[in-house]
């Protein structure tokens, strides 16, 4: 069965490049465009790896990291932000990686395949 | 004596084309003591210093042998006045008196000030801290003065040759004294205005030093700030770039022409992103990875990295590696340290150039010598060299070298620089090759 990935990011064209290239490897993939809205869907939904952009108005990244591991699902989480700089920090956060956004998708559909296959 | 009043005004003239005080003086006592001169055999000019009278030059001989035969000799060569008061130049630095020693102008008596050259037939007649400056009679004390007072004194007298000392020469040093006194007063002020220019102009380099090194900090804070910021800004779109892009390539077939351009897009967001990463490597402060390696192995793999970028430019690399190096050190960081020295060297040849890679051993230092045949660091660039945003690439920040420097001095390393413009750079780099030398563990910032 395919598996399911929810993609929080406000960045409209993030998000539809990631959906797509996400999509084509063969993933189902639901996204939610605020970090109210990915804590929302993440409790009425089962995913199998959610990836958490940072840096979002209203609920930033770090707050939806708090309330998805709140709800004690066993699902795997990337962070995927331009920040690197809480890259150093992101273990004791709970998350499985954390990626830099990158110029190329190569390095998010790899680290997607290695945690969930 | 006999001298007429020509003679004297031709002195002046002389005497007066001198700005320099040293010079003056020395003019002065050699107009005293010439033959064409005012002819004394010996003189002594004191300077007033303060409250003090200071002895500052002598011109004459210590013995009558020494006088004699200087004499002979000068008649012989028969320079005139003017040659020998241009002599100056060169004697002076032997006419001066180096003493502490002075009287307190309060120790002599007011009337050998003020009034006029005053002849000295006896030692009775002078006050005792008089006497260890005048040790021969008659003597004529000639003092200086101009309109702000006493400038010093002369003391002269006719030692060897016993000529008396006549109340006509006693007038004639008067005149005499009163062009000196002019001279000397115009080169004081001179001096004066000289010590005031060289204050200014040091006041003002000062100035412009610490200006720079505020403009320096103050462009460092602000766009050590500002590229932080610019730098996650920036990563969005590059991803959005890069990765539509890649997209484009990878799920279209596409004409060759197209694909070419998607590649220039892609392939120039990662030159963006690579510069981003080298901005936010500055900004962070790594902590150091310390493991043992050895550093000729290091330096082959790094080398194995830019053997596109040496092959393109048909850059010969020879490695001279004296001996076997084992370092305790962050490989990772040195690998973009020397990188970083390598791309330098790449970029400043041409084509067909030269790089040297030597590595060896010195007092528990590894050194490793990166040398091109490039064209070299202008020596205004030479000054900023390790400041971040210097830089002669159009298409760089100029934070290579500059975190080459931190990552080398995380080490407890040294890092210079030698460069010829025309000719090539030599990057020296020292690393301890023990970690207990590297100090403890330091971070960047």
């Amino acid at each position: 069965m395919a598996k399911r990935i929810l993609l929080v990011e406000d960045e409209e064209d993030i998000l539809s490049l990631y959906k797509d290239v996400l999509e084509s490897e063969g993933y189902i993939v639901e996204c939610a465009r605020t970090g109210i809205e990915g804590v929302e869907k993440f409790k009425h939904s089962e995913f199998d790896l959610v990836i958490l952009d940072i840096r979002m108005p209203q609920m930033d990244g770090i707050e939806v990291l708090g309330r998805i591991l709140n709800e004690k699902k066993d699902t795997k989480i990337i962070i995927n932000s331009a920040y690197g700089s809480y890259k150093d920090n992101f273990l004791t956060w709970g998350a499985d990686a954390y990626l830099i956004k990158s110029s190329s998708t190569e390095t998010l559909i790899n680290k997607v395949k290695e945690l969930i296959g | 004596m006999d001298i007429e009043f020509e003679k004297l005004w031709r002195i002046s003239r002389e005497l007066h084309l001198s700005l320099d005080l040293d010079d003056s003086l020395c003019r002065i006592l050699t107009a005293l003591t010439a033959g064409e001169g005012l002819a004394f055999n010996y003189a002594i000019l004191m300077e007033k210093k303060e409250e003090r009278l200071k002895p500052r030059l002598k011109i004459g001989p210590e013995t009558k042998d020494e006088a004699f035969k200087i004499w002979a000799e000068m008649s012989k060569v028969s320079s005139g006045l003017e040659e020998l008061l241009d002599s100056c130049q060169t004697r002076r630095a032997t006419a001066k008196i180096e003493t502490d020693d002075f009287i307190y102008l309060s120790e002599i008596p007011e009337h050998l000030l003020s009034d006029g050259s005053i002849k000295i037939d006896e030692p009775a007649s002078l006050p005792s801290s008089l006497q260890r400056f005048i040790n021969y009679f008659p003597s004529v004390i000639v003092p200086l003065k101009s309109e702000s007072g006493l400038l010093g004194l002369i003391i002269a007298d006719n030692r060897y040759t016993h000529n008396p000392i006549t109340e006509k020469d006693l007038k004639t040093l008067d005149l005499y004294a009163a062009i000196a006194s002019n001279v000397i007063e115009r080169s004081i002020l001179f001096e004066n205005v000289k010590n005031k220019q060289t204050e200014l102009e040091n006041a003002l380099k000062e100035l412009k030093e610490s200006q720079m090194s505020l403009m320096r900090l103050e462009k460092f804070a602000t766009i050590g700030e500002i590229a932080s910021t610019f730098a996650h800004e920036l990563r969005t779109p590059i991803a959005i770039i890069g990765g539509y892009s890649e997209k484009l390539l990878k799920k279209f077939e596409l004409p060759q022409d197209i694909k070419n351009y998607i590649q220039i897009i892609s392939k120039t967001s990662k030159r963006v992103e690579l510069i981003i990463q080298n901005l936010s490597d500055y900004i962070r402060s790594p902590v150091p990875d310390y493991k043992e390696f050895e550093l000729n192995k290091f330096l082959d793999n790094i080398v194995s990295f830019i053997d596109i970028e040496l092959e393109k430019k048909k850059i010969q690399l020879k490695k001279d590696y004296k001996e076997e190096i084992n370092i305790i050190a962050d490989s990772s960081l040195l690998e973009h340290a020397f990188l970083n020295v390598l791309r330098n060297s790449i970029d400043a040849i041409e084509n067909n150039g030269e790089i040297i890679i030597k590595s060896y051993r010195e007092n528990g230092l590894a050194v490793v010598e990166i040398k091109d045949n490039g064209s070299g660091i202008p020596e205004e660039i030479m000054k900023n060299l390790f400041i971040p945003f210097h830089t002669l690439k159009t298409d760089g920040l100029g934070l290579g070298l500059a975190i080459t420097k931190k990552i080398i001095i995380l080490h407890n390393g040294k890092i210079d620089v030698e460069s010829k413009e025309g000719e090539g750079t030599i990057v020296r780099i020292k690393i301890p090759l023990r970690r207990e030398e590297n100090g403890k563990k330091n971070s960047l910032s």
